[in-house]
């Protein structure tokens, strides 16, 4: 525990230095990076012990000014730190090996960067709502100030306002949850929270007010708007940290927050379900008619979180319905993904980054053909690109898998809302996931295959050797998971156990985690027999077998003898067929004239998809309440003496509230 | 589980998948009045293909060559998940019906990204309609999964499949009717059949299947071919596991069965190819959403009957 704070005030501290020390480039991202991955390194230990080896709860209690606050690391809390600790120090090295070429000052950069790492850190261990409620603050505004880097963009601006906005209406419900919570257990410790005796309507208010609050972050369908522009104009490595780890927050919030309820209601798990399945297709649809690679990204990063809710909310239903086997491989499948997530979208937002760094455009229109000029780059896209559409044999697969079987076992339950809850897993995750191999089909070989279609005069880089450090980790790590993931299951199974024993009563042998395993190490044997084997006839053909084999002609286009790079299929026209049918939610826009005549002089033709609910639901519900609090205004004036008016007439109504109410 | 008995089965299966095509051209042969090409002729066409060098495009890239063998090998080792022969698959475990479903997921990511690499119009074209249909085909499938995993309590396909007795489908017509409908239609529009494509068109806008592999020659196309018809047989001996619910204990009585079985399934496929015209492009959609719609009332039917 000690050697966690330890890390938390090493990080903090090397990102003050970096403040102080702005001004010259390289000592501040020493400083700041430096102190990310160390302070990362130093955190790991007590991480990996209470995850692996269990039972080391080692509690802290501050003596603060207003009273007592606890800070303790769990499993739950142990688990959720793992992407944080993979994410911030590989960040760290990407943003520090390309700030040499950076001609951005770094201004605040390493401050909000090392700031946002230790809050999140912060979060994790706090175990009183004060604590969490300030690192949850923290956090939020670090992050607001990373996305707007690059404030002279008016874009970058404008996406860190939405974060702003849409972070802080979260928080006021999460500021009235624990106002709640507090009030009903006389305490503001977690603890306490768990041995109030909350009624059910109470409970419920309390886990919709968490759902909301907590759904911001991890970006439910209403509340993600966010959540693409602020991924997309953030840099390459704070969009990795932002979607792998802070975003993840989210889920630890709501999760914990779950364990200190009382037993959860059935609706809980429907909104659960039916709020990740909406969120899982409307961003993959969303995705799919984006024209811009961050944002295709983005969006794949709610999907992903729909999948995760989907998978949380069919373990509360099993809870509900005692069925602790199928509880306990929904959480598993969860949790997994959770970490499967982190890690894929670290290697997409870092081959983004590079591609950016490369090429200059983030347009998928624009690019095309990168894996000639990229191969480093585009191996590591095309294997995160595979791994996070839920392919065989890499990690994401096998955390799909287990909510699969979850979602297999629930069908064989003879319960008409367990079929019905089975058919909605398994054909929204069937969609999902396939939506999700078109995304990610589409994205890797519009930006690395085909012929260029980017201006022919402009060089185009691959990354230096210490950038490649980063996208090396997170392959081995994904490896790592994937041959590993029979004997991760336990430590999963651990902490599943730790978040149902409260609640439902399971215990962690209830959950049978054997019976999961044996089917996860087959499909591992088998993914992986499979991968050699393409390997193998690969390179047997390659070597044996190519003799005549030509490759100097052109692609086949019906005897069309001058291929150009404009006549090939672009993004938006991969997708129209898809976006057409589902034109109702996307509601893409489009210019250009009709072209007229044999020999047309000029012809345009653009389509766009910024987010219909962004546009047709908060746009006017914003301007609504901007006009309706416009004489507001006139209470801002720039007059200081009566400024101090406001707040001594607030001091006196408070006080004769005091005395005559209460 | 491995059992030694069934990967044997399931090898025989897969040779002789390639007949399950010259049986369908038979069959459209004879329903234009035609002697039409003999039964082995994709044997040949394999034969032939396999003695030629291949010609790639200056545009493409390794994902052109290592594509052919992932789509074979990923097609090959869902094959050993298929229970044949009313017998269990080859490799069986609880929840290997989804690896069978991504197994050919990983097949057709390799299909559209080679499409992609050729940087041609016409590929890029087949590719997106592959993605979309395929992406609506596989609820549609799981739907009608669940019915069986239901009635069976079972979560693994072979033990699913060794519980569909013909006592329940006698029991459950409507259900059988319907099951069968929609994996009919999930059989046709995965292996890229007439109405969804039309494997003999070299009209390339209209194409969607055969417009992906246009730039493939020589041993590539015979191993893209050969994955074809291994993905036709899977597809069958599901629909033949389904309808023929087997009680046959005799490994003799039940390989007949099953083979007869697959004979049906590629002359009623050959019937609608020879009766039926190709859908337009628009309505493609809604025909694979209705094999979805016919599983969900599968569905409504199995819960009213709980």
């Amino acid at each position: 525990m000690q050697q966690y704070l330890i890390a938390i005030a090493l990080i903090m501290s090397g990102g003050i230095l970096a403040l102080i020390t702005r001004k010259n480039r390289s000592v501040s991202t020493i400083a700041g990076a430096g102190s990310a991955i160390f302070g990362s390194l130093i955190a790991i230990f007590p991480v990996i012990k209470v995850l692996f080896y269990g039972n080391s709860f080692a509690v802290f209690t501050l003596n603060m000014p207003l009273g007592e606050a606890t800070i303790g690391l769990d499993v739950v809390s142990a688990f959720f730190a793992v992407p944080v600790l993979v994410l911030v120090p590989l960040a760290a090295i990407f943003s520090g090996a390309v700030s040499r070429h950076e001609k951005h000052s770094a201004d605040g950069y390493w401050f909000f960067f090392n700031t946002l790492a230790a809050a999140m850190l912060l979060l994790l261990v706090a175990a009183n709502a004060i604590i969490f409620l300030l690192a949850w603050e923290i956090m939020s505004v670090a992050a607001f100030f990373l996305i707007t880097h690059r404030d002279e963009i008016a874009t970058a601006r404008s996406a860190g306002w939405k974060f702003f906005v849409a972070s802080h209406i979260g928080t006021a419900a999460l500021m009235i949850l624990f106002a709640l919570l507090g009030a009903s257990s006389g305490s503001l410790e977690f603890a306490q929270f768990a041995t109030a005796h909350l009624t059910e309507e109470l409970s419920s208010i309390a886990f919709f007010l968490a759902l909301f609050g907590f759904g911001v972050k991890v970006g439910l369908l209403p509340l993600h708007v966010w959540m693409p522009d602020s991924y997309t104009f953030a840099d390459a490595p704070v969009s990795a940290v932002l979607s792998g780890a802070m975003s993840k927050m989210g889920f630890y919030g709501l999760l914990r927050i779950l364990m200190l309820l009382p037993a959860p209601a059935a609706s809980w798990g429907w909104v659960l379900v039916v709020g990740g399945l909406l969120t899982g297709i409307y961003a993959m649809i969303a995705a799919l008619a984006q024209s811009d690679l961050k944002k295709v990204i983005a969006y794949s990063s709610m999907e992903n979180a729909g999948i995760i809710c989907m998978a949380i909310g069919c373990s509360v239903m099993a809870m509900c319905w005692k069925q602790p086997v199928i509880a306990g491989a929904a959480m598993v499948g969860a949790l997994l993904h959770i970490l499967n997530h982190a890690i894929c979208k670290g290697l997409l937002f870092f081959g983004s980054g590079a591609v950016y760094w490369g090429t200059g455009t983030r347009k998928l229109e624009m690019m095309g053909g990168l894996a000639r000029r990229m191969p480093f780059t585009a191996v590591c896209f095309a294997l995160a690109s595979a791994a996070i559409a839920g392919l065989p044999p890499f990690n994401g697969f096998i955390s799909e898998f287990i909510i699969f079987v979850a979602g297999l076992q629930t069908a064989t339950l003879k319960n008409p809302q367990a079929l019905l809850l089975a058919t909605i897993i398994l054909g929204g995750l069937a969609l999902i996931g396939g939506l999700a191999v078109a995304t990610f089909a589409r994205t890797f070989g519009l930006v690395f295959l085909g012929a260029p279609r980017h201006d022919k005069k402009r060089e185009i880089y691959e990354v230096t050797p210490l950038v490649r450090v980063p996208f090396i980790i997170l392959i081995v790590l994904m490896g790592l998971i994937t041959v590993a993931s029979p004997w991760l299951l336990k430590p999963l199974l651990a902490v599943a156990g730790a978040l149902m024993t409260s609640q439902a009563g399971f215990s962690a042998a209830d959950l049978q985690g054997n019976l999961l395993q044996q089917p996860v190490i087959m499909v591992v044997q088998l993914s992986l027999a499979l991968l050699i084997l393409v390997i193998l006839g690969w390179q047997i053909r390659r070597r044996l077998f190519s003799r005549g084999d030509r490759s100097d002609r052109l692609t086949w286009d019906c005897g069309y003898a001058e291929p150009d790079a404009r006549m090939q299929y672009t993004s938006s026209s991969f997708s129209q067929t898809i976006v057409d049918i589902f034109s109702v939610i996307v509601r893409p826009y489009r210019h250009g004239e009709k072209v007229s005549g044999l020999f047309p002089r000029h012809a345009s033709y653009r389509s766009d998809a910024p987010d219909s609910l962004l546009r047709y639901l908060f746009l006017p519900l914003f301007g609504l309440i901007d006009r309706a609090l416009l004489p507001l205004r006139a209470l801002q004036h720039g007059r200081l003496h009566l400024y101090i008016g406001y707040v001594a007439i607030t001091l006196l109504i408070l006080l004769l509230w005091k005395v005559v109410v209460i | 589980m491995i059992s030694p008995l069934s990967v044997a089965i399931c090898l025989v299966m897969i040779l002789l998948s390639p007949l399950l095509l010259g049986v369908i051209n038979k069959t459209k042969a004879f329903f234009g009045g035609r002697q039409g090409p003999p039964l082995l002729q994709l044997y040949f066409d394999l034969g032939k293909l396999l003695g030629k060098t291949s010609v790639y495009s200056e545009t493409t890239t390794v994902v052109t060559r290592i594509a052919p063998f992932a789509i074979l090998f990923s097609t090959l080792a869902a094959a050993l998940l298929v229970p044949v022969a009313f017998r269990n698959a080859g490799l069986s475990f609880a929840g290997d019906v989804i690896l069978l479903a991504y197994l050919l997921g990983i097949g057709r990511f390799f299909m559209v990204l080679a499409a992609l690499d050729t940087g041609s119009a016409f590929e890029g074209m087949g590719a997106s309609r592959e993605v979309l249909y395929s992406a609506l085909a596989e609820p549609a499938f799981f739907c009608g999964l669940l019915v069986l995993i239901n009635e069976t309590s079972q979560i693994g396909l072979s033990s699913i499949y060794a519980r569909l007795t013909t006592d329940f489908w006698w029991q459950n017509p409507a259900t059988l009717l319907l099951l069968s409908t929609s994996w009919m239609i999930i059989l046709l529009v995965e292996n890229a059949r007439i109405p969804i494509d039309d494997p003999n068109t070299h009209l390339e806008l209209t194409m969607i299947h055969e417009v992906m592999i246009l730039d493939y020659s020589g041993k590539d196309l015979a191993l893209i071919e050969f994955a074809g018809a291994v993905k036709l047989a899977i597809f069958s001996s599901l629909l033949v596991g389904l309808i023929f619910g087997c009680q046959a204990q005799s490994l003799p009585l039940q390989l007949i069965i099953f083979a007869a079985g697959m004979l049906l399934v590629s002359i009623v496929i050959g019937i609608i190819e020879s009766t039926i015209a190709r859908l337009r492009l628009l309505h493609v959609p809604k025909f694979i959403v209705g094999s979805g719609a016919l599983a969900i009332i599968a569905l409504i039917l199995k819960l009213a009957g709980n």
